[in-house]
């Protein structure tokens, strides 16, 4: 097994491929990420052939790793870094106990946190991104972790996901090429390609924020906003946690506070300057 | 095969009025934690680690069979006098759905 | 690593992980859970000073742990709610047996699904019992439907069409088919009320099932869990008076001698489980072959030694079915994944 160990925020992964090439581009993608704390990781993300004549006919990887989902769709070979990085993100998703699960971007400012819930195609990511080069530092793409006693979010800042038409825009903005992954064509998602965060984010991602506003972006409409309940923002953010319900009482009581302490709102954006504008002019209004 | 006799009314009567109609209980509120948020009232079930979003008329409901076991008919009197409403048939089939959600989620059972 | 013996020595011995570096933390890790004994690990290895990343991920395993405890209870809830009231009080089996009556064995134990045991003449009200409080079976397949019914010791899996858990209505511990035949009925005589409407195995019939599970019933996937599970009961079981002597009389009744006196003896090689000498008998060659299965998990998670495997995978069969029988249902299977393939 080809191996590669990472810390990003509280994780210390352990990733392993039996194909070499893998393994050489996550490591060239995750440059300048420590290594797990005290040269112990405690994580382990894989990917396998699915069966045994799979790692040399027609190849495809399989997602594996200490917490799994049964049933996984293997990928072609040449999709192996995006296998990797959703192994990575299961191990996330399914065994993280700690802290309260957003299934959300994030980025910081003045040491407050926005945090942009949504499913794939609400922008988030994109938003994510295109904030993190206009003096925002990221704190996550996928995975915003909430410390159940403090509130807090803790950094999580893994390589951005760009799909389709984002991959142009963000190439247009960002001169450091080596901060890009290669691109992915022919995905389920699309054209792929994912951007590293800024040396700043990477270096400070044991910075935790406290969250000051929540806002759900829905990309491809005209330009709209609407406040969101507290009702509807309980509803709405733990239909997105992977681990709300597994966390119990403690779950339920943290998600209330964030419910009762973080203002929320929703807009449409029909493109990214329209976004950024509602995003300005939200944060402006509440001072962040 | 033989055609069946008409059962006179009486002996109809008899019969069904001799299984008693199922009586229904809950813990609630106890084992829970519960809070209003707009106008609802979510719980967190302890036993069951699942969070509900409860809207009228299932707090009341609640409300009332934690003070006794009730049938869903003595229920649906108790709720309608407490709303001042009628208790007609269209008010005991919104009762019966709502105690079978409560009962399928386990905040009711038979006892 | 290359196989799971450090899990088994963490597991008996947890002084013994402070001697690992911090690279073997993963490796450790890795195979706990890949064995879902991380649960019972993080129990087992609670005030000692490891270091803090690892600390950390084993109070994840406890978070889990007590959740899975949480559900699995709620399970055992929801269906005495719904045999109660047909007149039906299940025996709990496993899992929710050690959780409900809370013994050593649960603790950190993440749940499977929820087994019961019923009388076989109780079988169709339980069936429509739960079929009525929401449950749906979870195969269709006629073909597995009939099997299940005919030669199963178990109806097939029902699993709840809201909470998407499993149970699994037993009315014996082994397949009618199997060599061996347990006393069902005598499981159900010695039985013990543990609440209204509830109740478990003794003491005895629990090792005894536990070994069955273990040895007689399948190909030892998940092995070292349900040898773990017999090695806390038994710890706790042994201090009662004349328990060994039950153990034997009962193991002799269900025809399960054999499957108890070598759990005993795994048991004592992998977790020096105090075991009566008499009934584990002198050490077997053969043992050796099935501690080498129960310890196939590389240091990467997977399951390694698949020569081992395949034997036991082949033994299983064997033992739960008569030779005709076993031609006959390996091929209905082969044709049904053939016609399942062809479809891509």
């Amino acid at each position: 097994m080809y191996r590669f160990d990472v810390r990003i925020g509280h994780a210390g992964f352990r990733v392993g491929s039996p194909w070499r090439h893998p393994i050489d581009t996550l490591r060239r993608l995750y440059a300048g990420y420590p290594p797990p704390e005290g040269g112990g990781a405690t994580l382990t993300a894989r990917i396998a052939p699915p069966r045994p004549l799979r790692r040399w006919l027609r190849p495809q990887a399989a997602i594996a790793g200490d917490h799994c989902l049964p049933d996984v769709v293997p990928m072609a070979l040449r999709h192996a870094l995006l296998a990797l990085e959703m192994a990575m993100n299961m191990q996330v998703a399914l065994g993280e106990r700690r802290h309260l699960l957003i299934h959300a971007a994030a980025v910081e400012r003045g040491g407050k946190a926005l945090i942009l819930p949504g499913e794939s195609g609400s922008g988030k990511s994109t938003l994510a991104a295109l904030l993190g080069e206009a003096g925002w530092r990221v704190l996550a793409d996928e995975f915003v972790l909430i410390d159940l006693a403090t509130l807090r979010v803790r950094p999580f800042p893994r390589p951005i996901s760009l799909k389709n038409d984002a991959i142009v825009e963000m190439q247009a903005r960002v001169a450091d090429e080596s901060r890009f992954g290669p691109l992915l064509t022919g995905t389920p998602k699309g054209a792929l390609r994912h951007l590293r965060p800024k040396a700043d984010a990477i270096a400070r991602m044991d910075e935790s924020a406290v969250p000051a506003l929540i806002l759900f972006p829905a990309f491809g409409f005209p330009s709209d906003s609407a406040g969101v309940s507290r009702s509807e923002l309980f509803a709405r953010l733990t239909e997105g946690s992977t681990n709300y319900i597994a966390l119990g009482q403690r779950g339920f009581e943290t998600m209330l506070r964030i419910v009762d302490t973080t203002p929320a709102a929703r807009f449409a954006y029909p493109d990214s300057a329209a976004g950024l504008a509602i995003v300005d002019q939200f944060c402006s209004e509440i001072g962040l | 095969m033989p055609r069946s006799r008409a059962v006179p009314p009486e002996i109809l009567r008899i019969t069904v009025s001799t299984v008693p109609p199922p009586l229904f209980t809950t813990d609630f509120p106890r084992l829970c934690l519960t809070r209003e948020v707009d106008g609802l009232l979510l719980v967190f079930h302890r036993p069951s680690g699942a969070t509900h979003f409860l809207e009228n008329p299932a707090p009341e409901m609640l409300d009332l069979i934690s003070g006794s076991p009730m049938t869903a008919e003595d229920l649906t009197d108790a709720l309608c006098e407490r709303f001042s409403l009628g208790a007609d048939a269209e008010a005991r089939t919104v009762i019966a759905a709502r105690l079978a959600e409560l009962l399928a989620v386990g905040l009711v059972r038979h006892c | 690593m290359k196989h799971a013996l450090p899990l088994a020595h963490a597991l008996a011995d947890p002084i013994s992980v402070l001697s690992l570096v911090p690279g073997q933390w993963a490796e450790l890790l890795a195979i706990a859970r890949a064995e879902r004994l991380d649960g019972s690990l993080a129990y087992r290895l609670a005030d000692l000073p490891i270091p803090e990343p690892a600390a950390r991920a084993l109070e994840e395993a406890r978070a889990q742990a007590e959740f899975d405890r949480t559900r699995l209870l709620w399970e055992v809830e929801m269906a005495r709610r719904a045999l109660n009231a047909v007149g039906i009080a299940p025996i709990l089996l496993k899992g929710s047996a050690f959780a409900f009556a809370g013994l050593p064995a649960a603790v950190g134990r993440s749940a499977g699904d929820l087994d019961i045991l019923i009388a076989h003449d109780r079988l169709d009200a339980a069936e429509a019992a739960l079929l009525d409080a929401g449950f749906e079976w979870a195969t269709f397949d006629s073909y597995d439907q009939s099997y299940y019914r005919r030669w199963m010791h178990e109806l097939p899996p029902l699993i709840h069409k809201d909470r998407g858990t499993m149970i699994d209505v037993h009315h014996s511990i082994l397949p009618l088919t199997a060599r061996r035949t347990p006393d069902a009925a005598a499981l159900i005589a010695a039985s013990i009320d543990i609440a209204p409407g509830l109740s478990i195995l003794s003491p005895a019939d629990m090792i005894v099932h536990a070994a069955c599970h273990l040895l007689a019933d399948g190909d030892l996937s998940g092995g070292l869990r349900n040898l773990w599970d017999i090695d806390r009961l038994l710890r706790l079981f042994a201090a009662a008076p004349n328990f060994w002597r039950t153990l034997g009389e009962r193991a002799a009744l269900h025809q399960m001698r054999e499957p108890v006196a070598r759990a005993l003896r795994l048991a004592e090689r992998l977790f020096a489980t105090p075991v009566e000498l008499r009934l584990a008998g002198h050490d077997r060659m053969v043992d050796s072959l099935y501690i080498r299965r129960l310890l196939a998990r590389d240091g990467w998670g997977r399951p390694s030694r698949p020569l081992s495997r395949l034997a036991f995978y082949a033994r299983s069969h064997w033992i739960r079915m008569p030779p005709t029988m076993l031609g006959r249902h390996l091929w209905t299977k082969a044709r049904r994944q053939r016609m399942s393939l062809s479809r891509y």
